[in-house]
């Protein structure tokens, strides 16, 4: 059965970290990956009936940060059936319950140390999850990042040059 | 642009009359409607005045006004004949219009502002032609008001066709223009200049995105071919030092036999090296000879030519580190296919990696390998001197080398001659570096796709 993950994301490359440890670190069961960020939509009307998640997507997700996503689409393309952006849209404690119910999430990830950097009108759902005293919450997996800071040049060198290299011919 | 003006104006001889036509024929279609519903009018009133003149009173006229008005300046007149239709008497009749009076029948004719309708009748074996004239008002008026109302819209039509067909001309011309401006100032002294695609809409963006397409792959074959004698001699350099050096080391005292074959084994290697990277270099001459300006390229393993540069790289170095990470290397081998010609992505990604080790205290360069939608990635990395900010926009002219460079030798062939043949393979080579802390190549290629 294919089982439906909640990754947070603020749609930068190094964030794409926080799946590939994941991905890494489960059992081989097949997922479908959602990697939701918050986002704030204020009150304004204008806002609120203007609102439509693909456009605030397509902004939010750079070239580098799609590249990412396919590149681990390419190398989990057994386990990975499904990769896609969401955004919740508000804190509020039934629609975080509503959100999480209706996407019938089975797990969600949450990094133990993480430093996302959230753009304007973004925030944390990290917090959220770990604050929520939700009844029926997806079970939560939690996974150890390495606190290393980077040193990258490129964006996608975060992506890459994570560990000690697994894999060399030296 | 000459065709495209007579073009032009034949569209504005063809608007032009067509409002001609359709302004004369809206005059004559109310003209000559105007005429046969005033003859009709007329030729009621000359029935009437035959009836009245004939068989009643005729100084009684009063009851057919009382029906029918009175048209502007109306005159009835009555014309007796004789047998051989000469006149025998007249009234109120002028005789100067008796030859187009039709004497067996009915007739219509206008002189001037009058129409005229009469009717030949018998009546007690005389024979009489009745008549009516009268002005039409509104031939006279209206058709006067409508004739110069139409002829001002036909000169306002005519002048708006004009004055828009020059505007239209001249908003499709002038982006045109600007092209030709664009295009004329690239020149073979400065072929890295690119149109500006940002400013044409449609069609004309479509062109300016073709033609800088074009000149990417003009600048790469001319630059190619322009260095070629550089480039063949910073490759054939290093394994010629080699071969030179282990020769010279064999020769400097007497050896053992076992110690000769070695030093032979290394020349060997060597020279094998110096005869990979000579054919390399002749299909990198061929470049631009070759029809479509395409070299035969083949479906390639892209983690094939890493490992083979890396070798490459080693053999020329032995103080070279090379660590590589493949832990995102796709499940799908196919996508590590690009189509391209192994030789030469071998000797742009041997030279890249080589700069990477030489320009590093720590001598190791990092290079990664990832797979993506339509093609791959690959990532060259190295903590090294990097390249100062200001610079770094000159990193691909040839022989340029950057200002922290001068204690390590070289010539500054190797990155531009990477970066033309990733573009020769429709790829992009792009850097980013921190002055001090080092320097990342990124290397993305498309990926094979099978026809």
């Amino acid at each position: 059965m294919i089982q439906r993950v909640l990754i947070p994301t603020d749609f930068t490359v190094n964030s794409l970290r926080i799946v590939l440890e994941y991905l890494e670190n489960s059992n081989h069961q097949q997922v479908e990956l959602v990697l939701t960020c918050g986002y704030n939509l204020g009150e304004s009307i204008g806002m609120l009936l203007g609102f439509t998640v693909d456009d605030y997507l397509a902004e939010m997700q750079n070239e580098d940060f799609l590249k990412g996503c396919e590149m681990i689409k390419s190398r989990f393309k057994d386990r990975v059936v499904e990769m896609y952006s969401d955004l919740m849209i508000s804190r509020n404690k039934r629609y975080v319950h509503n959100y999480l119910k209706g996407g019938q999430f089975a797990q969600i990830v949450l990094p133990n140390i993480f430093e996302f950097n959230y753009t304007t009108n973004c925030f944390d759902i990290v917090e959220l999850m770990k604050t929520s005293q939700l009844s029926g919450m997806p079970e939560i997996i939690s996974v150890s990042m390495s606190d290393e800071k980077l040193q990258a040049q490129d964006t996608l060198d975060s992506f890459f040059f994570r560990k000690k290299w697994r894999f060399t011919y030296e | 642009m000459r065709s495209y003006n007579k073009t032009l104006y034949a569209l504005i001889a063809i608007l032009v009359i067509y409002t001609v036509s359709f302004v004369a024929f809206i005059m004559y279609s109310i003209t000559n409607f105007a005429f046969s519903d005033f003859y009709k009018r007329l030729d009621l009133r000359r029935d009437l005045a035959a009836e009245r003149m004939l068989n009643g009173n005729a100084n009684q006229k009063d009851w057919s006004l009382s029906y029918l008005e009175e048209l502007n300046n109306q005159h009835e007149f009555i014309v007796e004949l004789d047998e051989k239709a000469d006149i025998v008497k007249s009234s109120g009749f002028n005789l100067s219009l008796w030859e187009r009076v039709n004497k067996q029948g009915e007739t219509n004719f206008k002189e001037s502002n009058t129409f005229y309708s009469t009717k030949f009748y018998q009546q007690e074996g005389k024979n009489y032609i009745v008549g009516v004239s009268a002005e039409n008002y509104f031939y006279t008026h209206h058709l006067r008001y409508l004739q110069n109302l139409l002829l001002i819209a036909l000169l306002l039509g005519v002048l708006f066709v004009v004055v828009v067909s020059l505007l239209v001309k001249r908003s499709f011309i002038k982006p045109i223009h600007g092209l030709i401006d664009e295009v004329k100032k690239i020149g073979s002294e400065n072929l890295y200049l690119r149109l500006s695609e940002d400013k044409y809409k449609g069609v004309l963006h479509k062109l300016a995105n073709t033609f800088n397409r074009m000149l990417n792959r003009v600048e790469t074959s001319f630059e190619t071919q322009k260095n070629f004698i550089s480039n063949a001699s910073h490759e054939l350099n290093t394994p010629l030092t080699s071969i030179i050096g282990i020769a010279d080391l064999a020769l400097s005292k007497d050896r053992t036999i076992e110690q000769y074959k070695e030093a032979m084994q290394k020349i060997v290697d060597a020279a094998g090296n110096l005869e990979k990277k000579t054919s390399a270099l002749l299909l990198l001459a061929r470049t631009g000879y070759e029809r479509n300006n395409k070299l035969n390229f083949k479906p390639v393993r892209i983690d094939q030519v890493i490992m083979d540069a890396e070798m490459t790289v080693k053999a020329i170095n032995e103080r070279f580190h090379i660590k590589t990470d493949f832990s995102m290397l796709p499940d799908d081998s196919m996508k590590l296919k690009v189509n391209g010609l192994a030789p030469l992505l071998q000797l742009a990604i041997s030279n890249v990696v080589s700069n990477a080790c030489k320009y590093s205290s720590n001598h190791t360069a990092y290079v990664a390998l990832g797979a993506f939608e339509n093609g791959v990635l690959i990532l060259i990395k190295d903590e090294g001197i990097g390249i100062p900010e200001k610079e770094i926009s000159y990193i691909y002219d040839p022989y340029f080398r950057a200002s922290n460079t001068q204690h390590v030798s070289g010539y500054g062939i190797g990155l531009p001659l990477a970066r033309n043949i990733i573009k020769m393979h429709d790829g992009k080579l792009s850097i980013t570096s921190t002055l001090g802390r080092g320097t990342t190549v990124r290397i993305e290629l498309p990926a094979f796709t099978p026809l």
